[in-house]
């Protein structure tokens, strides 16, 4: 399953970060490392960028990168 | 003995605030990340220390300009004079101590010259959270200070703390592994339900599909036409003052040449120029209060899609929405956006929205054509809504601009790796709010008026010599302004307009003043610009049209010409944006009028 797949109010821990080395490294310094709990807040419209809580963030990651993220 | 100290940390953890506490400066200050996207200097007053503000980063791979900057002044530790401020939002304040740590050890940051801030502690008060500052101090053994840039609380202490001389013990690099051992064992109040509450409240409206594109739509339109409707009552007392004045001058000089001079050719110019600032003021309010409140990262995820299309990103929407008020701040703007093409593109089409300095045309054209209606008791009028279709005009020609770009010059498919934090909704602070804008329209004034001025003087001296005249047809203005009508006659327009579009290239704001003058010249009954204008009939629709079609796309401020010369790569010429730019408008105006007489 990926973040994308998640559904407004789903938990889940992420544990792949299957996008290129550079953005895998920004993403778990913006808090989105392996294990964490993320969970999905807010869908818009027209698959716009989503908002995920992260700890004590909220952070809004566009389709192409939250499918390349592994969730379970 | 440290000589400056740099302000690092995540974007939007108040650096930028902190500083101009301390430095008593007024650097921009917003809700969102990436406000800042160049660094800031100032000495803290009675003293000889050095404060640097930087934009914000979150990780040692960036992507945008500003992090790059932000990033490249982090590692520069080598200089024993240097020191690190590094700011961490209070609320978030172990998920922010880890990231600095991770960051410190990588980007080989020397801890003995790192003190931490917790900046925003005022919102930990708010929701009743006590942090155990003396263990925290224990664990990192820097200084850390505890503070906040809003209410200024702890400030004085903190600056203090700079000026004096600190001794701690000396960290190596096996105790900042210690260090970070440590803090995974600190517990504090979880605080993360704290950021869920502020945002859901309004977010599960205004990030709905459908509620949160109908808000944004109203904010927007709100936002263009409350410039026009607002605006009016403070327009009619200065145009009030003005004429007193005018009368006041009449009454001492009494009639001739310097009562002419100063009537003609200095009041009735400048006023033509001033009556719009109300304009200006609010259009700034609004724009800061939008910034100041959170909900423009909320704006830049519900346009993120559709901007897409035209090549640009979520990203340029703030440097689009800045640019509305001037061209130069949504430039700096688009130093955040990550694709290095979404940037050029933004960079390139964003002098096609309407800035503030082409609001005195568009406002006196209106004025002209366009009778006042009220609709739903006032809230909407026919003027208003005039002025939110010239507003729509210029997005309209942004986004054409940039996907031909994004199709043809700078092919753009790439990859979409959107990121952003939003950040928690925050009430703007409306006194200060309304200082700022009061200073931006204080500004604007200075900046245009000695331009202005002179433009003017030139004018009306060449428009009351030869002494010999008998007729104004006859002056030096109106021979030489003459030889202008080829260019002009087919866009419908006269020379006295090519004059006024002629001196429009010194800035925007003086074609107002240098028609005023002119037909102020040729007219004995002193006149707001407007009548003079109708009375004149030398402005068909068509002809207003194509005038403002003109005014829509010509590149005519040397400061954005400028800047993009310093921002964009040597590939992209000058010159050449400019003359594209020219020709677009020129032949587009004469379209317009073709089409329309
Ligand atoms: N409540 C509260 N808000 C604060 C405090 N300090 C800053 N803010 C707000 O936090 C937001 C961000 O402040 P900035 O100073 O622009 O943040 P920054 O770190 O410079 O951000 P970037 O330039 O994007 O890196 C603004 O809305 C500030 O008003 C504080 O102590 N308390
Ligand atoms: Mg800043």
């Amino acid at each position: 399953m990926t973040l994308w797949d998640l559904n407004p109010n789903q938990h889940a821990k992420v544990s792949k970060l299957g996008l290129d080395k550079a953005i895998s490294q920004r993403l778990s310094d913006m808090g989105f490392s392996q294990l964490t709990d993320v969970t999905c807040l807010f869908v818009t419209a027209f698959g716009g960028p989503r908002v995920y809580q992260v700890g004590e963030s909220l952070l809004s990651l566009s389709r192409e990168m939250a499918q390349n993220i592994e969730v379970s | 003995m440290i000589q400056r100290y740099y302000l690092l940390g995540k974007p939007n953890s108040g650096k930028t605030l902190l500083f101009n506490r301390l430095t008593e400066s007024e650097k921009k200050v917003a809700n969102y990340s990436g406000a800042t996207t160049v660094e800031n200097k100032a000495l803290i007053p009675g003293s000889q220390i050095e404060l640097i503000d930087l934009p914000g980063f979150y990780s040692s791979e960036v992507f945008s300009d500003d992090e790059k900057l932000a990033l490249s002044k982090a590692s520069q530790t080598q200089n024993a004079d240097t020191g690190f401020l590094y700011v961490i939002e209070a609320l978030k304040l172990k998920s922010g101590l880890i990231n600095a740590l991770t960051l410190i050890k990588k980007l080989s940051i020397d801890i003995n010259k790192v003190q931490f801030v917790f900046n925003m502690i005022d919102e930990l008060e708010l929701n009743k959270i006590n942090l155990p500052q003396n263990e925290i101090e224990s664990i990192l053994k820097r200084p850390c200070h505890f503070v906040s840039a809003l209410t200024k609380k702890n400030l004085t202490e903190l600056k203090m703390n700079l000026l004096s001389l600190d001794t701690f013990p000396n960290l190596s690099i096996e105790d900042l592994e210690s260090i970070q051992n440590n803090l995974s064992s600190l517990k504090l109040t979880p605080t993360s339900s704290f950021a869920l509450k502020n945002s859901t409240r309004l977010d599960r409206y205004l990030l709905s599909p459908l509620w949160g594109s109908v808000f944004f739509i109203f904010i927007m339109s709100a936002l263009f036409q409350s410039i026009f409707s607002w605006s009016s009552p403070f327009m009619d007392a200065i145009e009030w003052s003005l004429s007193g004045i005018s009368q006041g001058v009449a009454g001492v000089l009494g009639e001739g040449f310097w009562a002419n001079f100063f009537i003609d050719g200095i009041i009735t110019g400048f006023g033509a120029f001033v009556i719009f600032t109300p304009q200006i003021f609010i259009l700034t309010f609004i724009i800061k209060c939008l910034e100041a409140s959170g909900y423009l990262a909320r704006a830049t995820i519900i346009c993120h899609k559709s901007l897409r299309f035209f090549g640009l990103s979520g990203e340029s929407f703030i440097p689009l929405l800045s640019s509305h008020a001037c061209a130069i701040p949504g430039i700096l703007a688009a130093k955040s956006i990550k694709s290095k093409k979404e940037k050029w593109i933004t960079m390139l089409c964003l002098p096609l929205t309407v800035c503030s300095a082409r609001l005195p045309v568009y406002a006196l054209l209106i004025y002209m054509f366009i009778p006042p209606i009220y609709y739903l008791g006032g809230l909407f009028g026919s003027q208003g809504l005039a002025f939110l279709s010239l507003y729509l005009f210029g997005i309209t020609l942004t986004l054409i601009g940039s996907f031909l770009l994004s199709r043809t010059l700078i092919p753009n498919k790439g990859q979409d790796p959107f990121i952003l934090e939003l950040p928690s909704y925050r009430w703007p602070e409306f006194f200060n709010i309304a200082k700022t804008s009061f200073k931006v329209c204080i500004q604007f004034i200075k900046d245009a008026g000695p331009m202005i001025f002179f433009a003017n003087l030139g004018l009306w001296f060449l428009a009351q010599f030869p002494l010999s005249q008998t007729q104004f047809s006859e002056s030096y203005l109106a021979r030489m302004g003459r030889w202008l009508t080829p260019l002009m006659e087919p866009l419908g327009l006269a020379w006295e307009h090519g004059v006024a579009l002629l001196t429009s290239f010194l800035a925007r704001e003086t074609f107002v003043s240098t028609l005023s003058t002119i037909y102020s010249s040729k007219n004995d009954d002193p006149m707001a610009l407007k009548e003079l204008l109708i009375q004149s009939q030398s402005l068909t629709w068509a002809s207003g049209l194509a005038l403002i079609v003109f005014f829509a796309i010509a590149l005519q401020c040397v400061s954005t010409l400028a800047i993009l010369k310093k921002e964009l790569p040597k590939k992209f010429s000058v010159t050449m944006i400019f003359i594209v730019y020219l020709f677009a408008a020129y032949t587009l105006a004469w379209m317009t009028y073709q089409i329309f007489s």
